[in-house]
């Protein structure tokens, strides 16, 4: 971890309202407290639009957890919108963005890192996550797997 | 039927936290224009004024960043104005032709209603005076002229007329004045005139100034 | 590069405005919201003065002829890329051939269309905002029109790195949601903007009924209102005795009651000077409230001090620091990794 990128994180915290933040890299372990009471604007990784890491802990049998990318408040509405982005049951691309983080005035796009159906969501709205918290499980829709031509593992 | 108050009160008002608005007292003559002049050329120095705006007989100080004290803006502009000499500017005379009435002067018979003077005596009093640009304003180029027959007031319309057209020759209160495009406007229009008033790409992009002198002539009369 | 494809009636390149050409009779036309123009173009890194597209009937189209980074800001206009949702406050990478619709809002009544480096029509006079009434600036001096086609800057070398990093899409939070909202006595129409008024110079020449009902009144915004100013419907407005004001100068906010007693307020395009009377000043800080409120909708005016109206300001400006701040942080956190 290099001095500018923990000058950034500094600065992230003074501008935010969090207190403190703990960043694993590769073995460093970074804490980072601030004298006054502020929040987190952990490092996110840039991902171009749609090439998502975001999907980790892919399961068995295709389904993937969408996690959170930073510490932030996941939000499941646009705070200028009535309805949810989306809700469960619903069919996504990938690509499509299911919920948002605000971190501050921030708001920074959840994706669906691949196409199926919103399985369950598992944080509130307004809820505060830190990075790596799960917000949603999406599974493969049915379609998918016929189209696949049953590749799904075990069962 | 009312007529303008001949001499006013000084009076300083904000306009918001934008501007503020120093009315002169007194008559609405050359005299204190010329004093409004100078006031502007003081007041554009001082900081925080963003532009000093003469208009007639007063002035309108655009704020950069608004005073956290206006009483002390406000002190400032009377003191100025005590000190404040005629600023004589003259500049160049120009020569309008006027085609009255008609088209061009849809109001001139209300001016006619008002006033009680036939359309002769209107127009022989419109043209009769050497009239000097008091300020710009209202819309690009426009200029407010100074010298107007007090006879001629008639005050400016219930309902401002949603268009005219550019080189409209117009009547509001005391004061007339030529417009220099199209749009909407409150005066009472009496004829109409070509002319250029404003480039802008020229860097003083408005053709005529503060101290300039306008005469109108009579190019045609319309019924 | 973007073509334009629906009729577009009364949309306008603007910027913050035009300064310093009062005493020209030049006004300082400008986004009607400054707010949401000051997003966009934070939300691109573009420089503040770069000029938008303002957009204030709808539906409106456009197609993009190259690959350009956009912002979107202001009312919340359901729109879409080719089939796509875009959400409101936000900044996206359009790809050449795509098109952007703008459907009608349900709440607010304009939005900003920014591009990467801001839209690239000359500066006159030092702006590119649309004089009307001058015809000149923005876009050939006019409203936009179906088939024109309308230049970016493009991106500088900081926008261009990071679209080659993979352009990001994020938004912010509209400002609704960090300002104080002014409250008025006794409360009223709820739907109805409330905007901070000052009084100002023939405030104390109406009658106390008059006054009474200015401030009480939820005033109807007619449909002749405009960049120009706001033409308001309610109860006439008495002054004690006739007033003529000699011209002078006026700023956007003024409200001026002309003889029949309505007020209107004068707004961006307004005429830089004028004789009527005026009773009031919107405060500058709320100015955009009035930018995002249609027609046919109520407006009302709360009575404040110069101190609150100053303390409005430093609101507006912490909001948009905030913003300006959170930004640039974001964007360079990209680039560096």
């Amino acid at each position: 971890m290099e001095i500018n990128e923990i000058r950034q994180i500094v600065s992230w915290l003074d501008e935010v309202d969090i207190y403190s933040i703990e960043l694993t890299r590769a073995g460093t372990i970074l804490r980072v407290k601030m004298s006054n009471e502020a929040g987190p604007f952990a490092h996110r990784s840039a991902c171009a639009n749609h090439d998502l890491p975001e999907a980790q802990a892919v399961a068995s049998d295709g389904a993937v957890t969408v996690t959170a990318a930073s510490v932030g408040v996941f939000l499941r509405v646009h705070p200028y919108r009535a309805s949810p982005l989306v809700s469960e049951g619903d069919a996504v691309q990938k690509g499509d963005i299911v919920g948002l983080l605000r971190v501050a005035q921030l708001l920074l796009p959840v994706y669906a890192p691949q196409g199926g159906l919103i399985a369950s969501v598992m944080v509130a709205d307004g809820a505060a996550v830190g990075f790596g918290t799960p917000l949603m499980a999406l599974k493969r829709s049915i379609s998918n797997d016929s189209e696949t031509g049953g590749q799904r593992n075990g069962n | 039927m009312t007529q303008d108050k001949l001499s006013e009160p000084l009076r300083i008002s904000l306009l918001g936290t934008t501007a503020i608005l120093f009315e002169a007292p007194g008559l609405l003559d050359l005299h204190n224009q010329r004093r409004i002049w100078s006031l502007a050329r003081e007041a554009e120095t001082w900081p925080g004024i963003r532009e000093a705006i003469p208009g007639m007989t007063n002035l309108m100080l655009t704020f950069d960043r608004p005073p956290k004290d206006p009483m002390s803006l406000d002190a400032a502009l009377r003191e100025a104005w005590n000190a404040a000499g005629e600023l004589a500017l003259e500049g160049k005379l120009v020569e309008l032709p006027v085609s009255y009435g008609g088209e061009f002067g849809p109001h001139l018979h209300d001016v006619v209603a008002y006033t009680g003077l036939s359309v002769d005596e209107i127009i022989e009093l419109h043209v009769a005076p050497l009239y000097t640009v008091y300020a710009l304003g209202s819309h690009p180029g426009y200029c407010y002229l100074g010298g107007m027959d007090p006879k001629l007031t008639v005050p400016r319309r219930k309902t401002p007329v949603l268009s005219l057209p550019g080189g409209s020759v117009s009547i509001g209160g005391v004061q007339t004045g030529v417009s220099a495009s199209a749009g909407p406007s409150g005066w009472n229009t009496i004829g109409r005139t070509a002319m250029s008033f404003f480039d802008h790409e020229r860097a003083e992009p408005a053709v005529l100034a503060p101290g300039d002198m306008i005469r109108f002539r009579v190019e045609r009369v319309l019924a | 590069m973007i073509e334009i494809l629906s009729s577009a009636a009364l949309s306008t390149v603007q910027d913050q405005g035009r300064d310093g050409y009062l005493r020209y009779g030049v006004g300082t036309s400008g986004a009607m919201d400054r707010i949401a123009l000051t997003v966009a173009n934070l939300l691109l890194g573009n420089s503040s003065d770069a000029a938008a597209i303002e957009i204030p009937i709808f539906p409106f189209r456009v197609r993009f002829l190259e690959d350009t980074a956009f912002a979107l800001t202001g009312a919340d206009c359901l729109a879409t890329l080719d089939e796509r949702s875009i959400l409101p406050w936000w900044t996206v990478q359009a790809k050449k051939g795509q098109v952007l619709r703008l459907g009608s809002p349900a709440v607010g009544a304009r939005c900003y269309l920014a591009l990467a480096g801001g839209v690239d029509t000359p500066m006159v006079l030092g702006s590119r905002s649309t004089q009307l009434r001058g015809e000149f600036g923005g876009f050939q001096g006019r409203n936009l029109r179906k088939g024109d086609v309308i230049g970016a800057i493009g991106p500088h070398a900081a926008q261009a790195k990071l679209s080659d990093a993979g352009m990001p899409e994020f938004g912010v939070e509209p400002p609704n949601f960090f300002l104080t909202s002014p409250s008025p006595v006794p409360p009223g129409d709820a739907e109805a903007t409330v905007v901070r008024v000052l009084p100002a110079g023939e405030y104390d020449c109406y009658e106390a009924a008059s006054l009474e009902a200015f401030w009480r009144e939820d005033w109807k915004v007619t449909p002749d209102s405009d960049r120009y100013g706001y033409r308001l419907a309610g109860p006439t407005l008495n002054s004690r005795s006739a007033i003529e004001k000699r011209s002078h100068g006026i700023v956007p906010g003024v409200i001026q009651v002309p003889h029949r007693g309505q007020p209107i307020i004068q707004l961006r395009d307004a005429q830089p000077s004028g004789g009527y009377p005026k009773i009031g000043t919107v405060i500058e800080a709320d100015l955009w409230r009035i930018g995002q409120t249609r027609i046919g909708s109520r407006l009302r005016f709360v009575k404040t001090s110069y101190e609150d109206a100053l303390s409005a300001l430093a609101e507006n400006e912490r909001y948009l620091d905030k913003v300006a701040n959170l930004v640039a942080l974001y964007r360079s956190s990209l680039l560096t990794t």
